[in-house]
């Protein structure tokens, strides 16, 4: 199964948004603040390389001086964001590519943050391949989070109602 | 908040750089942001080219086009970009198996006579005669559970349909006969109302599949085969009695619209243009009428309930949750 840097990001952060999504069910063109994040991908750091493809696995925002740099609207659900990148690094140290380091700018909030892969990073990646195969999988998505985050989502209506 | 743009001129309309440029035959020019525009109505003679509809598609705008009779003739309809594989197969499958069609369509006639029952119970709790038609469909609705086949499920909607109808004298407040609902051509003015804006909500109801993964001509309760965007028809079931029927009643009940505004044709009655303008602009303000939706605790408006509507759909077909029909709960 070809797992992209999208359904591990999802995997973090809602196991139902990832079953949804790779029925394609989806909503994110619905949502205004889906919109938000898309015009600051396509707004900022316009002049570096954008958009950096590994196979149809991921795409990655740009890479510079060995790092992988990854932009994200806010630094809310940076957990998720953190897996994302590791899974990217993970796809290029399985290339053969080596010291590559990760980095997650939120232009908004002029935040910038390292990632890294280490030993247990590999682990903690494989775990959630293996788990990512095996949600896909179910017949029915799995249940509502019923957490904060649902508010913002584009998926709220679509799970509560 | 994108808005429905409802075009009576005749003239062109065509793309300019980011935006819709309508120019009318008498030289006035007005533009529409793109990102303002949630889908179109045209009425007019308009003139249109390839440029428009690659932007339309590009923002994913249905166009509905209506003839000088206000008859809707088509849509256009940009290609899908929210296909989902999995959500089409289970579509079919709840189509073709009859169990699973039969509950469906038993759940859009239900929805409806629900929604029928809340119209009747208000005008009877204001005085109208109306108890024995309430009774005769709360009646008809038992039967409902004992039918087998689909077509029987159609004839009970029809009856209790025929039932309503027969109330409307009592319910609107005018002398107008209306016995029973007349379709080519629509006799009087409730008919021709009637057709109008149920053919409207046909409409609304399109653009509103077309923002989800549904696939618009595969149906429950009508034939797949009866119209080209046949989901739309059972849709439209269970939301006529909160948005075109009620809509009806006050625009008669707050003498909001009376014979002047009708032009007799060969064998029928037309809106007048300037009258069609006005109560076209009330029926989009319904539209946008808001509610605390008590599932979702959010305001919502009468447009999006239809859209929830579907997402309640889509969760029954992929055999997540049982679709439970919208009951005006107010």
């Amino acid at each position: 199964m070809k797992i992209t840097g999208l359904m591990v990001n999802y995997y973090c952060l809602c196991q139902r948004k990832l079953w949804l999504c790779f029925h394609k069910i989806n909503m994110e063109n619905e949502s205004e603040l889906v919109n938000i994040g898309k015009v600051i991908d396509e707004s900022t750091y316009e002049d570096e390389k954008h958009n950096f493809f590994i196979e149809d696995l991921a795409n990655i925002d740009y890479l510079k001086n060995n790092t992988v740099y990854e932009i994200k609207k806010s630094d809310k659900m940076l957990e998720s964001a953190i897996m994302q990148v590791k899974y990217y690094l993970y796809l290029l140290k399985e290339r053969g590519l080596k010291n590559i380091k990760g980095k997650i700018n939120v232009p908004l909030s002029k935040k910038s943050i390292d990632v890294f892969l280490d030993d247990e990073g590999i682990q903690e990646i494989e775990k959630c391949l293996a788990e990512i195969e095996k949600i896909l999988n179910y017949k029915l998505p799995p249940q509502t989070l019923e957490s904060k985050i649902c508010k913002s989502c584009a998926y709220y209506e679509l799970c509560f109602i | 908040m994108q808005n429905s743009y409802y075009l009576f001129s005749n003239g062109e309309l065509k793309r300019k750089d980011n935006t819709l440029r309508l120019s009318t035959e008498d030289g006035t020019i007005s533009d529409i942001p793109i990102e303002k525009v949630y889908d179109i109505y045209v009425f007019g003679e308009l003139n249109i080219n390839t440029a428009l509809l690659n932007l339309l598609s590009k923002y994913k705008i249905a166009v509905h086009f209506f003839n000088y009779y206000e008859h809707y003739i088509g849509t256009y309809y940009p290609k899908e970009s929210n296909l989902s594989g999995a959500l089409l197969v289970n579509q079919i499958q709840h189509y073709e198996i009859l169990n699973k069609r039969l509950k469906l369509a038993k759940l859009f006639v239900s929805g409806s006579a629900d929604n029928i029952l809340r119209n009747l119970k208000y005008y009877n709790t204001r005085g109208k005669e109306l108890d024995n038609s309430i009774q005769e469909i709360s009646e008809l609705m038992t039967q409902l559970s004992y039918m087998d086949s689909i077509s029987s499920v159609m004839g009970i909607e029809g009856n209790i349909r025929k039932n309503y109808y027969e109330q409307w004298q009592i319910i609107i407040n005018k002398d107008i006969e209306f016995e029973k609902r007349v379709k080519r051509p629509p006799d009087n003015m409730i008919n021709s109302l009637i057709s109008l804006f149920n053919s409207l909500l046909y409409n609304k109801i399109i653009t509103e599949i077309y923002k989800t993964q549904l696939t618009p001509t595969i149906s429950y309760l009508h034939e797949p085969f009866v119209k080209r965007f046949s989901l739309a028809l059972d849709i439209s079931e269970v939301f006529k009695p909160l948005i075109v029927d009620r809509f009806i009643f006050s625009l008669f009940n707050k003498n909001m619209i009376d014979e002047s505004d009708f032009e007799k044709q060969t064998n029928s009655l037309k809106l007048k243009e300037s009258s069609f303008k006005r109560i076209l602009k009330l029926f989009d303000d319904r539209l946008k009428t808001t509610i605390t939706h008590r599932t979702l605790n959010r305001i919502v408006s009468y447009r999006y309930l239809i859209r929830l509507e579907l997402y309640k759909l889509i969760k029954h077909l992929i055999g997540e949750k049982e679709y439970d029909p919208f009951k005006i709960w107010w």
